[in-house]
């Protein structure tokens, strides 16, 4: 049996405060089972899957990256092409990528700049031939730019 | 004496005497505020003559400003305001209240792919503000951009409400078609 | 009293005092909401059988795959810290590229003979910066840089090399300069500053770790020596090869240190419905926001 990751509500009518405060459900606390929270119960607010967080890197472009796995197991008994091999970054598929999204809050799904960041190259994806827009017109890969039309934009950025 | 006191009990009430039969629903917040006693705070401030100026331009910019005048066209980030030539065809683009040209992106489902049972989304560009003669509009446009692409391109065109939407092209061509029009 | 020897009443009502406000939304009925469970008995648990008993089904989870039920697909792999672990102590900041403010100069939203300062460009509206999301202002980035053709005078929150040399080589005047979240707060919209009655604050110092980058006279800090800088400036035209001209453009002279806006003291509170502006009397408040130095070392 399957249990879904919807919480309901428990009001403090049906348990003491203190029995309340010991089993908060913190970051920690959650079983792993109801890793997807679609409504918390203190503010009932989505919450980003914390295993997705600590395992998974969303680039601006939509894509998830992850190491990968057994990366950390038994490296004294591989070879030399797999010590190298082994620290790179894997990407992920388009199921992959869209369920990851589902799992996360949209903070999380923001396109976000840092000046200096390692992996500003990777933030930016091209050659693609699906649309560059989503349902709202809103860029997908690309960075929003201000006053500019495609002909000035395309001269100077290389986002697509 | 006797009249003395009366005069004193005359004077304590004020004439706020009439304003205290004031009911509570009335006026609910001078009978909270006048319960409590009011912070005392030495926060006491005296007027400054500022330049008021440095104020002003800290304001947000309302309205879309105007253009200045520049000496030579394009201007240094290569945008160019509609030209004379923009007059002399059978129809007209009208650029945006931002001074853009009015192209806009949208995504449609297309078919169903089915190999990878997932549904394929097509770039639309829609060329909106559009006056006048609209199919000679968008005659010359299929011509220009065949031209550019060699591969043929789908529009659809909406008179009534002076729109343009075409498959196929990206959008820096069309750009380009309505900057050597003039518009 | 001891807490053990409170009588079930006393307990009751201090779970009640406790528990949260009902409001007449809750009592309200809540129309086409699901009251009852979703019936999944164990029977219609045999997948693939037909395809009402695979939509009647409990479905798994995301990321379920065969195996063990505890380890969906994203806990198979290893945690790396540098992804996300320094998410609330990283530092974002806005693109802004030189061609984007040649358009906004171009087309009128700037006025390049005022100084350009996180103000000018917020007030634009074309532009939003959200303090709550730890973004500290703008990153100017290089984008345009060939050919810029404006002599400005600018105060961003980060500029790259390239993009002070483009700045300097136009004949403009860049610093780089730190706002603390409530200075940036007031920066990004002064009217709803103004409107709500605050006191223009004073602009603290930047954290221990950012202090290095505001001193460095190469990134054209607001706290490092202006000797240095205009050494720097000279070194950076050699080093790139551009020929720099004779003086830079001077609109304004510089904000100090603590100064959030051109024109206006820290400490005084704008009434922009009489047009007039109030300075403290105090004389606590009065030494309190002259000094420039910030009274909180880290903010």
């Amino acid at each position: 049996m399957f249990k879904i990751g919807l919480q309901t509500a428990q009001t403090s009518l049906t348990r003491t405060p203190a029995v309340l405060s010991s089993s908060a459900r913190g970051i920690a606390n959650i079983p792993a089972h109801e890793y997807h929270i679609r409504f918390d119960q203190q503010s009932g607010r989505k919450r980003p899957a914390q295993d997705v967080l600590d395992r998974f890197k969303r680039l601006n472009n939509g894509m998830w990256i992850h190491a990968h796995a057994g990366k950390n197991k038994l490296r004294y008994m591989k070879d030399d092409k797999w010590q190298k091999t082994s620290l790179y970054y894997e990407t992920c598929t388009k199921e992959q990528c869209q369920m990851l999204d589902k799992l996360v809050t949209p903070f999380w799904l923001r396109p976000k700049h840092y000046p200096n960041d390692p992996y500003q190259a990777y933030n930016v994806r091209h050659g693609i031939d699906s649309p560059r827009v989503d349902d709202k017109g809103r860029f997908v890969r690309e960075r929003r730019k201000v006053l500019l039309d495609d002909s000035t934009s395309s001269r100077y950025f290389n986002d697509c | 004496m006797f009249s003395r006191r009366l005069i004193i009990r005359a004077a304590q009430f004020s004439t706020s005497q009439s304003k205290k039969t004031e009911k509570l629903w009335e006026n609910p917040w001078k009978h909270a505020l006048h319960q409590q006693e009011q912070p005392r705070t030495s926060a006491k401030v005296l007027e400054v003559p500022i330049d008021w100026s440095y104020v002003e331009r800290l304001m947000p910019i309302e309205i879309i400003p105007d253009v200045p005048k520049h000496e030579t066209y394009p201007t240094p980030s290569g945008w160019t305001p509609p030209t004379e030539a923009a007059k002399t065809h059978s129809y007209y683009v009208r650029r945006r209240r931002d001074h853009m040209l009015p192209l806009y992106l949208e995504r449609k489902r297309d078919l169903l792919n089915e190999k990878t049972l997932d549904f394929d989304y097509v770039e639309l560009v829609v060329l909106r503000n559009v006056d006048g003669n609209i199919f000679d509009c968008e005659n010359e446009l299929r011509q220009f951009v065949e031209a550019q692409l060699d591969h043929p391109i789908a529009t659809h065109v909406d008179e009534l409400k002076g729109r343009i939407k075409i498959k196929g092209a990206p959008r820096k061509i069309i750009e380009q078609f309505l900057y050597s029009k003039g518009f | 009293m001891s807490q053990a020897l409170r009588s079930a009443k006393e307990r009751a009502l201090q779970i009640v005092e406790q528990a949260s406000k009902i409001r007449i939304q809750d009592a309200r009925d809540n129309l086409g909401a699901r009251t009852s469970g979703r019936q999944v008995r164990k029977a219609n648990n045999q997948m693939g059988h037909t395809q009402g008993a695979l939509e009647r089904a409990a479905k798994p989870p995301l990321g379920w795959i065969w195996g063990d039920f505890f380890r969906p697909w994203q806990r198979m792999f290893p945690g790396e810290k540098h992804f996300n672990a320094d998410i609330n102590v990283r530092r974002e900041y806005i693109p802004l590229s030189l061609i984007e403010l040649t358009r906004l100069i171009d087309l009128g939203w700037i006025d390049p003979s005022k100084p350009i300062d996180i103000s000018t460009l917020c007030r634009t509206q074309k532009f939003q910066i959200n303090p709550n999301i730890r973004q500290y202002g703008f990153d100017l980035t290089e984008e345009g840089a060939d050919s810029f053709p404006y002599a400005i005078d600018i105060e961003v929150q980060y500029a790259t090399q390239s993009a002070i040399a483009a700045v300097e080589k136009a004949g403009g005047r860049i610093r780089t300069s730190y706002y603390d979240v409530n200075a940036l707060e007031a920066a990004i919209d002064p009217k709803k500053w103004f409107e709500k009655g605050n006191v223009v604050p004073q602009r603290k110092a930047p954290p221990k770790t950012l202090i290095g980058y505001y001193m460095d006279a190469k990134n054209r800090g607001y706290l490092a020596d202006e000797s240095d800088i205009e050494n720097n400036r000279i070194n950076l035209a050699n080093i790139r090869g551009y020929k720099l001209p004779d003086h830079e453009m001077v609109t304004e002279p510089l904000k100090t240190v603590d100064q959030v806006f051109h024109g206006i003291p820290a400490g005084s509170v704008i009434s922009l419905a009489d047009k007039k502006l109030y300075s403290p009397t105090n004389e606590i408040h009065r030494e309190y926001y002259s000094k420039q130095v910030a009274d909180k070392q880290y903010s």
